[in-house]
């Protein structure tokens, strides 16, 4: 079991796209772009689930996924390692998401396209800072 | 297939990035941070530099079964495509390779700057140019549009 650090929230802000990489249950993996990964709790993130593409065909199939995520005060680089466990359409977390997902459709041109049909809550399963040698 | 027509325009808009992914044998996804690309002209593949992190599963995954996806984005357009195929690994990259990825971070600076990327970002990704990486040859099997909207996931014809 893993516990997501404090340090990781920044990257959280909506600030930086993040990606998500899922799998189908006959092994064809899927990267994506997803707008939000919400902190919910040191042991789930929140993703918004806003059209029903292959990342939710997905993840309904087989829970397992990996989110990308980057820093914006640092642009440091996170891997989340995540199982989907269920989807809400209310409650605090849902109304918290579609506010800042307003808020990043206003700064990114996607006013209007992006709707939050649901907060798709993903148990952690692990999380890795991203070690990168600069190189020469 | 062919890498289509239609988005050779795409890949030479500025400012763009990309991911990969695969999967290991227990359906287990993975996406990695690449840093570069180049387009055959043929369009029969695409090589992708995958950036070496610790921990990457990377050549696992592709021993184990060889899927491999590319996904690639240009703002501020958010036009977006992912290329699905079989993955090879040429190798580890040289010089020469990297300076494809040295090319394409300074290509995508100015247009990134312009959008409202502070600095530090533009010269992380500088940075990153430079790192090792493993150069993996895309053979297309399938290629999506991932442009957001409800239309996202229309399988293009090659």
């Amino acid at each position: 079991m893993a516990r997501l650090p404090e340090e990781i929230k920044p990257a959280m802000q909506g600030v930086a796209p993040s990606k998500l990489a899922t799998c189908s249950r006959d092994g064809v993996p899927n990267v994506a772009t997803i707008s939000q990964v919400y902190w919910v709790d040191h042991e789930h993130v929140a993703l918004s689930f806003q059209f029903f593409n292959k990342t939710i065909k997905n993840v309904r199939e087989n829970p397992r996924a990996q989110a990308f995520l980057l820093d914006p005060t640092t642009w440091t680089p996170w891997l989340l390692d995540i199982r989907y466990e269920r989807s809400e359409t209310e409650g605090e977390v849902f109304d918290a998401m579609d506010m800042q997902l307003e808020a990043i459709a206003s700064m990114t041109g996607m006013a209007g396209v992006f709707k939050l049909k649901a907060a798709d809550i993903y148990f952690v399963e692990g999380v890795q800072k991203l070690e990168v040698d600069p190189g020469a | 297939m062919l890498v289509p027509e239609g988005i050779a325009e795409f890949f030479a808009m500025r400012p763009i990035w990309l991911h990969a992914g695969t999967r290991g044998a227990d359906l287990a996804p993975a996406v990695h941070f690449a840093n570069a690309f180049r387009v055959d002209p043929e369009r029969r593949f695409v090589d992708v530099l995958v950036v070496d992190t610790k921990g990457s599963r990377l050549r696992e995954h592709l021993a184990d079964n060889g899927v491999f996806t590319a996904n690639f984005v240009q703002l501020p357009s958010h036009k977006s495509y992912q290329l699905k195929g079989r993955g090879e690994i040429l190798g580890a990259s040289d010089p020469s390779v990297r300076a494809l990825a040295k090319a394409l971070a300074d290509e995508n600076a100015s247009p990134a700057i312009a959008l409202g990327f502070p600095q530090s970002f533009v010269d992380k990704m500088d940075a990153l140019s430079g790192a090792p990486s493993t150069v993996v040859r895309l053979h297309p099997e399938h290629v999506f549009d991932q442009t957001p909207g409800p239309g996202a996931g229309k399988r293009m014809e090659g």
